[in-house]
């Protein structure tokens, strides 16, 4: 297989919804969503370039947001420090859980679409259950000690990072709690396809690959700059690499075992590239800076012109 | 009403009710009435009730059912062509309705209100708006009585509408009429003028003639002239509702009862001939007829001639005294004006009213009003003539606000808090204190050593406070007397204190906090800790360590001192559960991470530093999902059986400070809660200069055996206890005069702070058992201190015979102990305080027991000439009240003496030396009251003294660490 990169920009989308706190895919990766300063979460056809719809009812800037899995509902937190539940096609705010007492930094549905957990900077993780109609959590992840920056979640784990520099997996099968100490505080964590590895992201420029079981560290990818900022990283498709934004306003991509800079993929500003998603299926990159969102594919890709 | 006999007779009756049938005599009185006849029928005679088929009650359109017309629908009108809503085609519930059910008792009754708009009370509170609106801002806003003065009342509706009608004021209402109505409308109004006129007594027949003269004008005027018709009140009927006869009237008790003294001896009132009395009840057999009991009417009331005559015609029936008939109006010869009708000019003159005109106002004057006289003016006044209370009492007679007068009366000032009992001196101090604490050159500690004395805020900042509020007004008198008189006399004793002071910092509340009680040494340890953290050392622990600790233990100890100092804190519990302390500076761009922060933690980050992730860095914890969470996940709970949520095994036996401290920070202050687990403060370290008491630490021993007293606890200690160092206290007396210099550190320090704050807050909680040694203890230092008191103002005064006197005390106090039971003014304080200053006075007399106090004559060589007056009012004074007030203060006082004897305990030694500071620093803050009543002054004394204690106890000790 031959180095292939979504290294191509396709389009550049000005999502005029104030900056761009983040940019997802949804499951099938046909549509994404990019959640706004100016408290809405707006559903795009990024290969096409149009906003289908904007969710409203948030209080204050959105952070974070993901589609369902059957692409109707829109799970969403922000830093009026409540989740909401969009109802994709009315676009109406199904629910609205309060109960954290800071900004939601994260938000994501479990597989099956029945919970949403939500990380928040009060140092917890809350889960609530979309079924019933209570609005209280059903569980609550407090052993971060500190802002909970990332979440994800398999069919049965729920990996949480957090500034405290630590990454927490809650195996529910087993009914285990792994804490791995990485040292500086961990702005993003993700699970590679395998479910094997971990990638974090760490303050202080740079990005680990835990073993999951072990806590060992796989690699580390090195040379992008990641001080300040909450910044995304990701992995590709077929787990061959590493993706990264940068404060330098510059996209790196590592190889996964080789660790080193494969590519570079430049923006037009020099600000950081603080949210990015690769499509589930295709080479097909979205990376979020300032006001803007990027669509990047293959070079072999046709440009769209609009 | 005779009145309306010319006017058309239809017109002038008012029908009310129905008239009654004519009952024909002819006819038979029953007639078989059938049942069909027997249907109701509305008021036009229609059937109201319909067969139900036929539509039941009030059927129809109208009532249309049975009619020729019969039901009657609508027509249907397609929705499409036309909008059903329209209001033409639009079915509403009147159409279903005919105009029964529109009456009085249907179920829609309709009939002419006012709208609301228009109701009074609409009116009204429409007025009342718009002087609110008018108002507002102004000094009258919300001043519902002058809101006639403020807006007009508007006119009613009624007479806005008949206006537009024509109508005018004065009129009477309906069609103009001509002039033979108007006539009689203008007698009417004579009429009505006439019967006004009670004052004056017109002569018989004067305006008779003036009645025809009229009637002789109105013939000029034209016959197509109309005019307006009289203005007459509507006669209300009222029904008689009642059985009794016509003109019946009940005994008004008002009438029959005289409220006024009934003159038994003088003639009755109405002449018998001239009466005509009411005779609504009997008179008993027995009783004489009083006339004057019921209403009497007159018979001059009635009309009694029967003379037909026009003008008379008008007046029906009543004659009204100046409306007899009879000669012209004569006018004096000399009176140019008119007359009015039924007026006659009096003979009498009347005598011209004095009025007084406005005052002159003064070519300058403006109509500004300026307050000359505020309490900063007087207190500068104060100022420039500090202590010297008669000259100023006599320069502000005039002037005087309350702190004034409480000033000259003797009373204690209001205090707002605590802090305004502290004195000037020792606030600058506090001030300077917290200037230090808050000077920002901490470096990464900055953090921790600013929780790590999480009182401090509570202690200092509401001094600073308390200083902007409350120095204003009332303190700025005490002020100046303080350094005026701390110049003057202070110059031996301001030597002396001046490094002491100087020397000791103040370390916030953070005393009471004794999170290792239990570890004397390890206690000991924390606190110089702290202090040592406070100074803003960042490795404030390895200066604290002993070295025959172990590595580990170090460590460990090290970890448990970071998280006291960080996790007590006065934040409410909930909020404070929901922050961790930040872990890097913000303001720096390099994270520095604190070189070691426990073991394990450092294990860690070196592991993580060296990326040696793996074992070191995992951990594994046993973690409970939630039942309904692993349902969702589509997992098998794992621990199907418990009912644990998240993780079991948290290890909190890590924060040993919350082994034995309760957290109930809503409920209780930081200060009580610092009591508690403070049973004895052992002193971080020696004071470099002075050399520690020995006895000192076994004492703290012995107190540490129970750790977790209340504060209560302390104020009930059996007096076997406090007996033993009291003792060597009193014999150790004597010295109190030879050596106040040497070491003065010490002594404070070895005060109980807390205690003592509490005991000056909340002055009088009783406590079952006193001793009565204490009392007499307590009473010799009243005595030694009191004298001091006589020479506040003169301290140049000798005061060697006292102290003599207490010296010799110790040996003779067994004796004196029934006596000396009794007083101990410290108890008095509050009684004092809200006492009139009478009382006061009397005390002071009676604290003269034991030293006697120089004789009020004595020359004194003052420089003040407020202390003659001070001494005079304590001469004034009786004897009464001493045994009163001391069986009343009793109780009060009985902790207070436990306290200052426990103190003792610890001070033992040097307490002489404590004596005369504070014999000193009563001194000095005495001169500085010194417009003061004695007791009150003695009364503030020893609370600032106390507060003075606490806080200076806390300066020693962070002193004595740095």
């Amino acid at each position: 297989m031959g180095e292939e990169f979504p290294e191509k920009l396709i389009s550049t989308v000005n999502c005029k919804q104030g900056a761009v706190r983040a940019v997802r895919f949804n499951v099938g990766g046909d549509y994404c969503l990019t959640c706004g300063s100016d408290k809405s979460v707006r559903l795009w056809n990024p290969h096409r370039g149009i906003a289908l719809k904007t969710y409203t009812g948030h209080g204050y800037e959105v952070l974070d947001a993901q589609s369902s899995g059957d692409n109707s509902q829109i799970c969403s937190g922000g830093m009026d420090k409540t989740v909401m539940l969009f109802d994709v096609a009315t676009g109406k705010a199904v629910r609205k859980y309060r109960g954290h007492a800071g900004t939601v930094n994260c938000v994501k549905f479990n597989e099956e679409s029945t919970l949403i957990l939500s990380g928040s900077i009060d140092s917890t993780v809350r889960i609530w259950d979309c079924r019933t109609k209570k609005m209280e959590p059903i569980q609550i992840l407090d052993e971060a000690k500190d802002g909970v920056t990332s979440l994800q979640v398999s069919d049965k784990e729920i990996l949480t990072g957090s500034t405290d520099g630590r990454i927490r997996r809650y195996d529910l099968r087993v009914g285990k709690l792994s804490v791995d100490f990485i040292g500086a505080p961990v702005t993003c964590v993700n699970f590679t396809r395998d479910s094997q590895c971990i990638l974090t992201s760490t303050l202080d420029s740079s990005i680990k690959l835990m073993d999951k079981d072990t806590g060992e560290m796989l690699a580390e990818y090195k040379g992008h700059k990641n001080n300040n900022y909450k910044l995304d990283s990701c992995l590709n498709v077929e787990d061959t690499h590493v993706l990264s934004g940068s404060e330098d306003g510059n996209v790196y991509i590592w190889g996964l075992v080789e660790a080193k800079v494969l590519k570079k993929l430049t923006h037009e500003s020099d600000k950081a590239i603080h949210s990015l998603a690769f499509h589930p299926e295709e080479k097909c990159l979205l990376t979020a800076s300032m006001d803007k969102m990027y669509v990047w594919k293959s070079k072999y890709a046709q440009s769209r012109d609009t | 009403m005779a009145a309306s006999m010319d006017s058309d007779e239809e017109d002038s009756f008012v029908s009310l009710g129905n008239a009654l049938e004519q009952i024909n005599e002819d006819e038979s009185r029953k007639k078989l009435v059938f049942a069909q006849e027997q249907a109701a029928k509305d008021s036009r005679g229609r059937p109201r009730f319909h067969g139900a088929f036929t539509g039941g009650f009030s059927a129809g359109h109208f009532n249309s059912v049975g009619s020729k017309e019969g039901f009657r629908p609508s027509t249907f009108v397609s929705s499409r062509i036309k909008n059903p809503e329209d209001e033409d085609h639009a079915q509403r519930p009147e159409d279903f309705m005919d105009e029964e059910d529109f009456g009085e008792y249907g179920i829609a009754p309709r009939k002419l209100v006012t709208a609301g708009k228009f109701g009074s009370q609409e009116r009204r509170k429409r007025q009342l708006d718009e002087v609110n609106v008018m108002t507002s801002g102004t000094l009258f806003s919300g001043e519902p009585a002058l809101t006639d003065l403020i807006t007009p009342e508007r006119l009613t509706i009624g007479i806005r509408l008949l206006r537009k009608l024509g109508w005018k004021e004065g009129q009477g209402l309906g069609p103009r009429e001509r002039r033979q109505k108007k006539r009689t409308v203008r007698s009417k109004h004579v009429f009505r003028i006439a019967n006004k006129t009670y004052g004056c007594a017109p002569p018989l027949g004067s305006s008779a003639g003036q009645d025809s003269g009229s009637g002789e004008s109105e013939n000029e005027f034209p016959e197509d002239v109309t005019f307006a018709p009289k203005d007459t009140t509507s006669i209300s009927f009222v029904a008689k509702d009642n059985e009794h006869g016509l003109g019946y009237r009940g005994l008004d008790p008002r009438v029959a009862l005289p409220s006024t003294h009934i003159n038994l001896s003088g003639p009755p009132r109405t002449s018998k001939t001239g009466g005509m009395r009411g005779h609504a009840f009997g008179v008993g057999a027995l009783e004489e007829e009083d006339e004057d009991i019921y209403a009497t009417d007159h018979l001059s009331n009635y009309d009694i001639t029967m003379d037909i005559d026009e003008g008379k015609e008008d007046l029906f029936g009543w004659t009204a005294p100046g409306r007899s008939k009879g000669g012209k109006q004569t006018t004096p010869v000399g009176y140019l004006g008119k007359v009015l009708e039924g007026f006659t000019l009096s003979t009498k003159k009347l005598k011209a009213k004095r009025g007084f005109g406005p005052p002159n106002i003064p070519k300058d004057f403006r109509p500004i009003h300026k307050f000359q006289q505020t309490s900063q003016s007087i207190n500068e006044h104060l100022r420039q003539a500090p202590p010297a209370l008669q000259g100023q009492s006599d320069r502000q007679k005039t002037k005087m606000d309350a702190v004034t007068r409480a000033l000259t009366l003797g009373e204690s000032p209001l205090t707002g808090s605590v802090f305004d009992l502290i004195s000037t001196k020792d606030r600058a101090k506090m001030d300077t204190m917290k200037s230090t604490t808050q000077c920002p050159d901490r470096g990464t500690t900055s953090t921790s050593s600013d929780v790590a004395h999480p009182n401090q805020g509570l202690t200092n900042n509401p001094s600073s406070i308390s200083f902007q509020s409350h120095t204003g007004p009332q303190k700025s008198p005490q002020n100046d007397p303080v350094r005026s008189s701390q110049n003057e006399a202070g110059s031996a004793e301001g030597s002396l204190t001046d490094p002491a002071s100087s020397h000791q910092p103040f370390q916030g509340g953070n005393i009471g906090f004794k999170p290792f009680a239990r570890d004397l040494a390890k206690q000991e340890r924390y606190d110089k800790y702290l202090a040592i953290k406070k100074l803003g050392k960042p490795d404030a622990y390895e200066e604290v360590t002993s070295g025959h600790m172990t590595e580990w233990d170090r460590g460990r100890e090290k970890e448990e001192f970071i998280r006291a100092s960080k996790l007590y804190k006065p934040l409410p519990g909930m909020m404070a559960s929901r922050f961790t302390t930040a872990k890097y500076d913000d303001s720096t761009d390099t994270v520095d991470v604190p070189r070691d922060e426990g073991r394990e933690k450092t294990d860690q980050m070196k592991a993580a530093e060296m990326k040696m992730y793996g074992q070191l860095t995992h951990d594994e914890f046993e973690w409970h999902p939630h039942k309904l969470l692993s349902w969702r996940f589509n997992v098998p709970n794992p621990y199907s059986g418990s009912s644990i949520v998240g993780l079991p095994t948290v290890k909190r036996d890590k924060y040993s400070v919350f082994t034995f401290l309760n957290f109930s920070n809503e409920s209780e202050s930081p200060t009580s809660q610092d009591m508690k687990a403070l049973p004895a403060p052992p002193p971080p370290t020696e004071p470099p200069t002075g050399s520690k008491p020995v006895t000192f630490d076994i004492k703290n021993r012995s107190k540490m055996t129970a750790p977790l007293k209340s504060i209560f606890s302390d104020l009930v200690d059996t007096p076997s206890t406090s007996q033993k160092p009291a003792t060597p206290d009193i014999q150790d007396t004597p010295d109190t005069q030879e050596s106040p210099t040497s070491t003065t550190q010490n002594i404070e320090q070895t005060e109980k702070p807390a205690l003592d704050l509490f005991g000056a807050i909340f002055g009088n909680t009783d406590s079952e058992d006193s001793s009565e040694e204490e009392e007499e203890e307590e009473e010799e230092e009243v005595k030694q201190t009191k004298p001091s008191h006589s020479e506040l103002a003169s301290p140049s005064l000798p005061t060697v015979p006292k102290t003599d006197k207490v010296s010799s005390k110790p040996t003779t106090h067994v004796e004196d102990s029934a006596e000396s039971i009794a007083e101990s003014p410290e108890d008095i304080e509050l009684q004092e305080r809200l006492a009139p200053p009478q009382q006061a006075t009397a005390r002071d007399e009676d604290e003269q027991y034991g030293p006697a106090l120089p004789p009020p004559g004595a020359p004194r060589p003052s420089s003040m000439s407020t202390t003659s007056a001070y001494v005079d009012l304590n001469l004034t004074s009786s004897h009464k009240h001493r045994h009163k007030d001391r069986h009343k203060d009793r109780h009060k006082d009985r902790h207070k003496h436990k306290k200052e004897k426990k103190a003792k305990h610890k001070k033992d030694k040097h307490k002489e030396k404590k004596k005369s500071k504070k014999q000193r620093s009563r001194q000095r803050s005495d001169s500085s009251h010194s417009d003061y009543d004695s007791s009150d002054m003695e009364d503030d004394q020893k609370l600032i003294q106390k507060l003075k204690a606490v806080k200076q106890k806390g300066l020693l000790r962070m002193s004595d660490i740095s």
